[in-house]
Parts: structure tokens; C-alpha cells; sequence
């Protein structure tokens, strides 16, 4: 079976590793290679280890030789308006989250629930995050493999990973010695010869999208040690804000300011915001003009037509604080992959891959809109639900786990009702005893380390 | 003006029908909530009864179970249990088919390749074995073996699960002891009429013919196919699904214990539904389910009569009317419907036990506080269709996809499905792609057992596969068969596991 990826970027390369573990597929990627990849660095979700088992990338091979390190947790820092926050140094009003569960249920009474009943009763207790090993392993700046084991505490958190995208490609292309690639000279004649054709070019943007604007650069302040394991998100007056590192011991941060008030902004106004939040100077700040990732996704679906599919998304240059494209490409080969008996028969095709596709994109939209509803205090079927009963509303599918999104909406204050049937039955002492024993077994654990 | 009620905070749930479903949530509410906090009490009639049966199971029970704290061991004796590795289905398909549903995977996966996919090239290379010979369950069960898959050796094969075959009325009464332990109330009566509360409509109390009140905040209607609460009195809409599964009674009948005793359910198609045998320790339940516009009550009595070699009927319960279908919301105001109240699907694959547990489940997660439950309750409502759907289309499939040449198999091939399970059937025949839900009941390996037992092959297969030769895909099938024999080799006979164990009453 031959199949051409048109378009030599990161989606081409992704979907190519996919199919490279099956060598009765020849795989030919066509095209120059594009421009550096946008946004540069990109955070992605736990669900990117399904990516790895399906293109049979070795864990440990991926971390040792692509730049990248692992994410356990989040960072919002909020401000007071007027305000404005050092994003290194005020902790006061960050906010952590990640892929974990936090804490563990007192009989049928649910962690959320007994924590919202003492945190009620001006006990001193700590930060809800605190209850989680896998961000406290991250405000620490501390890494310890998750494992599978459901025995073991290390299995009560799952990680991303943050990942410079250029030496991800790198690193596909380097390994997928079999993978044709085929120069546009020589394009047309064998693309007449293929079973399925699909077409990862970024479409042209429109004049709406030209208006969105990001600002990247990237700086070396003297306190990094913060973004060990994590992101940092910030909320800022001009939109939002995200700072990552490649590495752990990486001496730059990356920047990437999403003006909310898309605008032309002349280079001296860049400075300035360059110096206001990263509070060094801008050495090499790039403007560039990107869309949002979730506009991108809902507004240029797929298409399909016989043996060809568009990707229509806006790959290169999308981008969103809670999922990146590496996240939507992840699902879009693992659909691919389980979808691929059906090439033969187009409208069957598209049927399937829609539905696998289509939904499980929507479960990492609902992720970020649950996100944006509890930061901006908006309600929603699942936060309603949330504050009445401590539950995460089911849907399938869904790949962000229920816990996560509890444990999301708590650390942003969104508390279930205090009095649960099940709680109410619970005195406080024996709910602080069982909270103090949990930040025993985590302090316990991370000292192990 | 327009009053608007406050929220009351439960103190008191009150549960109406003591079938299995009845003590079922009784259990289980007792076990999660102290008596001194949330009153329950249970009402039950001793002359009316319980529908008196329901004996086959699936594996989710023993998380039921196990949240219960139950020992396995007493449960099994109390109720006269036996293992169940699946359902072997007899004449549906064709009327000499013959393939089993097990609780268990087929095969093993080659890499990233599904087993599925192999069997269907080793075929090409010549095998001659249906799917479900790559079942160690069904090895099992073909020869009445059982023992508990983590008690296997670890080189041998333990990808299988089990549930049970039980005693419904001893179950109940079971978990009645259980549930009088931690505090339930019973009390005996029967419901006569119903108070309810200004403005809301809400139960407010239930009284019994004894003139007993019963007052509570929330009320559970476990009163079976009458669904005196939920139906009869709040009026929720009963969504008929009979236009798709056509049979509406049933008749059982016991008979004596089996030698040798079958680790399995079996389900045998006749000219207009089925027959079901169900093994417990110290007799056999039997049945015969029916559709009266194609068979009447008196020639379905014969021929069960007749399947069973029996010169006269004996120990009768039925004819049992049903209709299946579901409620079009389970909770309503006040009240939550549980069991046959809240929906019935026929019980070919032994799923009713398991939609009461489902219920009871998602009831103890959102159990709200106090009566401000909308959310809660959307999110129940929603929940509880999702998977009688799903439940409801699986079932469907054991009948459209027949080759009998009976009037009553021929309108079960020729009616029109639920669009989504049609989809699914086109998607696996052209190519053997099967849609895959994350959550719920039926995962792959059941659709594939009736798809495969019923006579579908698809036209081809995953391209995934070609990584391998059909040679080297039977080598593969082949490899496991081997492992799997031996794995059945080392199991014991199912009647001899039940008494190593020490769990058979005789
Ligand atoms: C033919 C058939 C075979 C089945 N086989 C299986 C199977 O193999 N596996 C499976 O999982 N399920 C099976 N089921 C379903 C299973 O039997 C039921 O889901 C299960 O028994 C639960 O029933 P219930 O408790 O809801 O109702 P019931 O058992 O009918 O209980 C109703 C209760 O309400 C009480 N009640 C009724 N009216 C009043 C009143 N006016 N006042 C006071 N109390 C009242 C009764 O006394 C009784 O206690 C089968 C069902 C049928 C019909």
C-alpha cells in the first residue's frame, strides 16, 4: 500500500512514524521541508505515550535524544488587576495542576469532597495540589518516573512532556530510514500512483486569522529553577502567557505572549512587554502572527474525498495554553492507525475516522474550555455538576481523566458542596487524620528520591 | 407568587420492593451510609413476591460484591453459585450453529496487530477453526474445567474472567441479612396510595395497607414491571423497544442439578426465541422465552416441557409479560428507579443484574445532600440510557443476524436496526473494523464472538497484518493453541473446583 504525505513538517513526519512499524506500507513524504516549526516548543498530554506505543518509539530513546522534559504539573499564576506578577519569583498566586489523582477517597467519600468539608472550616491545611504527589514532585522540581502498577503511589500520576518541536522531526526523520522523500520536482508523476493521499499542507489563513498575533522570545533570567517539570501559564492584562523550558538544566526560558487584543504593535512596544514579563531583555524577541489551536481544529476540519484526506488544520502556527498540535496530531495518526482497513471504502472511512477522530478531539476541547470557564468563573454542565456532587461528568471519550479535571477545577477554587451525605458522617479530626496521612506517605515518598 | 421549595436535606431514603434490585440497594446503601445519618428503610410484600428470577450473572457482580466486603466463599454457598465462563449459543445464526460468547479476549495481539486480524489471514492459510476455538474460557467450558484464572501457574494462560450462576431469591435474601445487620428497616406491607408534597410534586410518604406511613426524602421504586412509583404514580414515559426485540413472556422451570456441571449459561434459539439453562448447585434453571404473536402460552409450556425430557411441567413460574424498553428518565423528582422498574432487556446476556448494579453505583456517586439535585439527576439519567443502549443494541444483534428460515427469525433479519448498530455491522462485514466505546459494557472481543458465531466474515482484513505472511499468522494462532491446551489441561473439573474450594453445599 502506498500512501503520500504531502507536506515535509510535523504532522507528515508524525503520521509517518505511525505507519513505519508496518513495512508493507510505503510511505513516501513530499515536499521541501518547511519552515522552523511554530510554536518552537510545545507542551504535550499523557496521551502523547500512546503516539510512542503505537509508532513503537522507545520511551527512553524518545527523552534521551530529542530536547525535551518531562511535565508533571501546570502552573496558573493569577493576578490582581493591576498588578503585575514576576512569573519567576511570586508564587503567591500560582495555582498547580497536572495529570494526577490527589489524595485518596475515605471510604465512598470522594478526596474533593473531604477536603471541600475542612478546607470550609478554616482549619490549616495545605494547598489541595499538595494532596497529589505528582505536583508536589513538580513544585519541588523533583522527577520520579510514573509507573503502571496500580499498587504503587507512582502509579497515581501519569506525565507529558514539554518538547522542542525542530528536534522532534529531527529525531523521526533521522530513525525512518525508510520513508521515502520525494522533491516537488518529481511530485506529480508519483502521486498518480498512490492508494491514499493525505495532505498535510497548512492552508492558506484568512484575513481574520492574520490578525492574531503571538509574541515569542526567549531569555535567560537568573531563577529557572521553577520550570523544572512544569509550565507556567500566567494571566496577564495582555493576554496570556506561557513560559516553558526544553530541558530541565536548560538556562533559557521560552516565551509565548497570546495578545487577547490582536494589534500591530511596533518593535519599541514589544520591548517593553518582553521586559514587563520576563524582566530581561528582549535578545531575541520574534512577533509572529498564529491562530488559536481549538479555532483551528473546529473551523478547518478534515476533509475527504476517495482516497485523499486534508488535514485543513493550521498545524504549523497553532497554538493553546492547555494542548498543543502534537496533542491533536496524536490522536489524528493513532485514529489513522485504527482506521486504516477501512481506506478501501472512502464514505466507511469517514464514517469511522471522523467519529474516533472528531470525538476524542472534542474531549481535549472541553479540557481547555473547562480551564477557561473555571479561570473565569463561567459555569458549564461539567463545573455545575462538579459543585453539586464532587463528580467529573462521564462522556465517551474521554482522554483526559476524571481526576484531572477534578483536580484542575479544585485547585482553582471551584469546591464541591461541603456536605456530602458521605462526609457528613466523617467528624473533622478524622478527616485531618486522614489528610495528615496522606502528606506522610507523599513526604515519605518524594524524600525516597 | 410562586412558591419555591427549599432544599431539605436527606435524612431518610426509603426503598420500595424487595426483589433483587430492592436488597441489592439496600446493601449497598447501608454499607456506605451510617444509620444515625441516613435513615433506610426497605418495603416489601410477602404476598405479592419477587419476579423469581434472574439467575445468570457477569463478571462486574464480584466488584458489587467486593464493595460489600462479602466473602466469596460464603457467598457462593448461601446462594447455591456456580462459576460461569460465558453463554454458549446454540442454533442462533443458523440452526446448527453453535459458538460461545466467553468473558474473556480471543487469542493474543502480535505487536500492535489485533489477534482478529491474524486468525482472518491464518484462515487464508488454511485453518479451518472458528474464532472462538482461541479462547482459553471456552476450552474451558467445552470441557466443564474451571478454576480461578489467578491461581494458574504463571506460565500458562489467565486471560479470562468469570462470573456466576446464582440462586436470585436466596441472593436477596442474602443480602437482606446483610443489609438488617447495618441497620436497614424492613417493614412488611403492601403500597396502597401515595402522598406527595407542595408544589414540587415530590413523594412525600407511602402508605400501606396495614395503614403504616412511611415517610422519606428520597424514594427508590425497586417494585419490578409494575414500577408502582416511577410509572404509576410520576408518569415517566416507557419507551416500548418491541419493534426490535419481539419477545414478550417467558416461562421457567426447574429441573435437576447437571452432571457434569457446566461452567457456562446456555441459550438455545428455538422457532420463536430461545431457551435458557442455567446450572446452580443443587438444581438447574430453565426457560423458555417467546413471542406470543408467534407462539402461545400453552405450545411454549410443551415445548419447553419436551426440551427438558420431562413427561409433565414442573416447579412453573410464568408466563412472565414483559415489555422491553426503558424509562425515558430513571430519576424523576424524589424517586429513582432501579431494576425492572426502570427498564427490562431480555436476559440473553445475563446484563439486568448488572444494570441494577450500574445504577446503584452512579445513585452512591452523586447521592446528593440535600434535595438540590438537578445536576446529579441529568447526569444519572444520562448514564443509565447510555449503556441500556448499548446493552439494547448488542442484544438486537444476536437476532438480526440470523439465517433461520422460521416466520420469527425472518421479521428479526428483515426489520430495520437502531442506525448505530447498523453502522457497526457495514464497518465490520466490509472490513472487520469494529467501533470501539471506552467505557460501558461489550468491548471487542464480544462483538467479535457474535459477530464471528453468527456467521459474519469480513471481506478483509486490518492491512495492519500484512506485516506478516498468512503462514507466519497461523504459525502465530497455532503457537497459542498449543499454550492454550495446556493451560486447560492443568484445570480442573468444574464440580472438582467447587469442592476443592470448599464451597459445594453437597
Ligand atoms: C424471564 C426472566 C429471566 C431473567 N433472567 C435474568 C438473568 O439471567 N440475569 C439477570 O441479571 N437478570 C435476569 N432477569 C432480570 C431479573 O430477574 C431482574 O432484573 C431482577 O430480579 C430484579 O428484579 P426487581 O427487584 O426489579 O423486581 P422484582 O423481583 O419483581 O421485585 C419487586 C418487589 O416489589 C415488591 N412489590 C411489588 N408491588 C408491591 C406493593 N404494592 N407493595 C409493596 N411491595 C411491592 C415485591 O414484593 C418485590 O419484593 C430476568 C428477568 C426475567 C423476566
Amino acid at each position: 500500500m502506498i500512501i503520500n504525505l504531502i507536506g515535509n513538517n510535523l504532522a507528515s513526519w508524525m503520521i509517518a512514524a505511525t505507519l513505519a512499524p508496518y513495512p508493507q506500507f510505503t510511505i513516501q513524504i513530499m515536499g521541501d521541508k518547511t519552515t522552523a516549526a511554530y510554536p518552537p516548543i510545545q507542551s504535550v498530554l499523557p496521551l502523547f505515550k500512546q503516539f510512542l506505543k503505537r509508532a513503537k518509539i522507545d520511551e527512553a530513546e524518545f527523552s534521551r535524544q530529542v530536547m525535551c522534559q518531562p511535565l508533571l504539573a501546570n502552573q496558573i499564576l493569577t493576578q490582581a488587576p493591576n498588578q503585575v506578577v514576576n512569573p519567576l519569583t511570586d508564587f503567591a498566586h500560582a495555582r498547580w495542576f497536572g495529570f494526577c489523582q490527589t489524595g485518596a477517597p475515605l471510604g465512598p467519600a470522594s478526596f474533593a469532597h473531604l477536603y471541600s468539608q475542612v478546607a470550609g472550616q478554616n482549619t490549616q491545611i495545605n494547598e489541595f495540589s499538595d494532596y497529589a504527589l505528582g505536583t508536589q514532585l513538580a513544585k519541588q522540581g523533583q522527577y520520579i518516573a510514573p509507573n503502571l502498577n496500580p499498587q504503587s503511589i507512582l502509579s497515581t500520576y501519569e506525565q507529558g512532556y514539554i518538547i522542542e518541536v525542530d528536534s522532534f522531526i529531527n529525531f523521526l526523520s533521522t530513525k525512518l530510514t525508510n520513508t521515502k522523500r520525494i522533491q516537488p520536482s518529481n511530485l506529480t508523476n508519483t502521486e498518480a500512483a498512490c492508494d491514499l493521499r493525505i495532505d498535510c499542507r497548512t492552508p492558506k489563513r484568512d484575513a481574520a486569522s492574520q490578525a492574531i498575533q503571538t509574541i515569542c522570545w526567549q531569555c535567560q533570567p537568573p531563577d529557572t529553577k521553577r520550570l523544572k517539570f512544569s509550565k507556567q501559564i500566567q494571566l496577564t492584562e495582555h493576554g496570556w502567557l506561557l513560559a516553558v523550558k526544553s530541558q530541565t538544566e536548560a538556562k533559557q526560558i521560552n516565551y509565548q505572549l497570546n495578545l487577547s487584543n490582536p494589534v500591530e504593535l511596533p518593535q519599541a512596544d514589544i520591548k517593553k512587554l518582553v521586559q514587563l514579563y520576563s524582566q530581561c531583555p528582549a535578545n531575541n524577541a520574534i512577533l509572529d502572527k498564529s491562530i488559536n489551536l481549538i479555532a483551528a481544529v473546529k473551523d478547518t476540519p478534515a476533509a475527504f474525498s476517495q482516497n485523499h484526506i486534508v488535514l485543513g488544520h493550521d498545524w504549523l502556527t497553532a497554538n493553546s495554553w492547555a494542548i498543543s498540535s502534537i496533542d491533536v496530531l496524536s490522536i489524528f495518526t493513532t485514529s489513522l492507525l485504527d482506521c486504516i482497513s477501512l481506506s478501501n471504502t472512502p464514505e466507511l472511512f469517514e464514517q469511522a475516522f471522523i467519529e474516533q477522530y472528531q470525538t476524542k478531539l472534542d474531549s481535549l476541547i472541553r479540557y481547555q474550555q473547562l480551564l477557561t470557564d473555571a479561570l473565569n468563573g463561567t459555569s458549564n454542565d461539567t463545573i455545575a455538576l462538579f459543585l453539586a456532587s464532587g463528580r467529573i461528568k462521564q462522556l465517551d471519550p474521554d482522554l483526559i481523566h476524571p481526576d484531572w479535571s477534578a483536580g484542575l477545577l479544585m485547585n482553582l477554587g471551584c469546591y464541591p458542596k461541603a456536605d456530602s451525605p458521605f462526609v457528613s458522617q466523617l467528624s473533622t479530626a478524622q478527616i485531618l487524620k486522614h489528610l495528615e496521612q496522606i502528606s506522610l506517605v507523599l513526604q515519605r515518598t518524594s524524600q525516597y528520591k | 407568587m410562586r412558591t419555591v421549595s427549599q432544599p431539605k436535606r436527606i435524612k431518610s431514603i426509603v426503598i420500595l420492593g424487595g426483589g433483587t434490585a430492592g436488597w441489592m440497594t439496600a446493601a449497598a446503601l447501608s454499607r456506605a451510609l451510617k444509620p444515625d445519618n441516613i435513615k433506610i428503610t426497605l418495603i416489601e410484600s410477602d404476598k405479592i413476591g419477587t419476579v423469581g428470577v434472574g439467575e445468570a450473572t457477569i463478571p462486574h457482580i464480584r466488584t458489587f460484591n467486593a464493595m460489600l466486603g462479602i466473602n466469596e466463599a460464603e457467598f457462593i454457598k448461601a446462594t447455591q453459585a456456580t462459576y460461569k465462563l460465558g453463554i454458549q449459543f446454540c442454533g442462533w445464526g443458523s440452526a446448527d450453529s453453535d459458538y460461545f460468547h466467553p468473558f474473556a479476549d480471543f487469542g493474543k495481539s502480535f505487536e500492535n496487530i489485533e489477534f482478529q486480524s491474524l486468525y482472518q489471514k491464518a484462515r487464508q492459510a488454511g485453518l479451518t477453526l472458528p474464532l472462538d476455538a482461541f479462547s482459553t474460557a471456552i476450552a474451558a467450558s467445552r470441557q466443564n474445567k474451571f478454576c480461578q484464572p489467578d491461581t494458574l501457574p504463571v506460565q500458562l494462560l489467565n486471560n479470562f474472567s468469570y462470573a456466576y450462576h446464582l440462586d436470585a431469591t436466596a441472593y436477596a435474601q442474602f443480602l437482606r441479612r446483610y443489609a438488617e445487620k447495618l441497620g436497614v428497616i424492613r417493614i412488611e406491607g403492601q403500597l396502597e396510595t401515595i402522598q406527595t408534597r407542595l408544589p414540587d410534586g415530590h413523594i412525600q410518604a407511602l402508605i400501606l395497607d396495614n395503614q403504616a406511613k412511611v415517610e422519606g426524602d428520597l424514594f427508590i421504586d425497586c417494585s419490578g414491571f409494575k414500577a408502582l412509583l416511577i410509572g404509576q404514580h410520576l408518569k415517566v414515559n416507557y419507551q416500548n423497544w418491541s419493534h426490535w426485540l419481539k419477545c414478550d413472556s417467558a416461562i421457567a422451570m426447574q429441573s435437576e442439578q447437571l452432571s457434569p456441571l457446566p461452567p457456562y449459561t446456555l441459550s438455545t434459539a428455538h422457532g420463536s426465541g430461545w431457551f435458557w439453562q442455567i446450572p446452580l448447585q443443587n438444581r438447574t434453571g430453565n426457560g423458555i422465552v417467546y413471542s406470543r404473536d408467534y407462539l402461545s402460552d400453552d405450545a411454549a409450556l410443551a415445548k419447553l416441557t419436551h426440551q427438558l425430557n420431562l413427561t409433565e411441567p414442573n416447579a412453573i413460574n410464568g408466563p412472565i409479560r414483559f415489555t422491553p424498553g426503558m424509562r425515558d428518565q430513571s430519576w424523576q423528582k424524589n424517586c429513582i428507579a432501579i431494576g425492572l422498574a426502570s427498564g427490562f432487556l431480555e436476559p440473553l446476556e445475563s446484563t439486568s443484574i448488572h444494570l441494577i448494579q450500574l445504577s446503584i453505583f452512579k445513585l452512591l456517586e452523586l447521592l446528593p445532600a440535600d434535595t438540590q439535585y438537578e445536576a446529579a439527576r441529568d447526569e444519572f439519567n444520562s448514564l443509565v440510557k447510555t449503556e441500556y443502549i448499548n446493552v439494547r443494541d448488542f442484544i438486537i444483534l444476536h437476532y438480526a443476524l440470523n439465517q433461520r428460515h422460521e416466520d420469527f427469525w425472518q421479521a428479526c433479519r428483515t426489520m430495520a436496526l437502531p442506525s448505530s448498530l447498523q453502522t457497526k455491522i457495514d464497518l465490520f462485514k466490509t472490513s472487520g473494523y469494529l467501533t470501539q466505546k471506552q467505557q460501558g459494557l461489550f468491548f471487542k472481543p464480544s462483538w467479535q464472538s457474535v459477530l464471528f458465531g453468527q456467521g459474519i466474515t469480513p471481506k478483509a482484513h486490518d492491512p495492519k497484518a500484512d506485516k506478516l505472511s498468512n503462514q507466519q499468522a497461523l504459525d502465530w494462532v497455532q503457537t497459542y493453541l498449543s499454550k492454550q491446551m495446556q493451560t486447560v489441561d492443568k484445570m480442573p473439573l468444574h464440580q472438582d473446583w467447587l469442592k476443592q474450594t470448599g464451597v459445594l453445599n453437597r
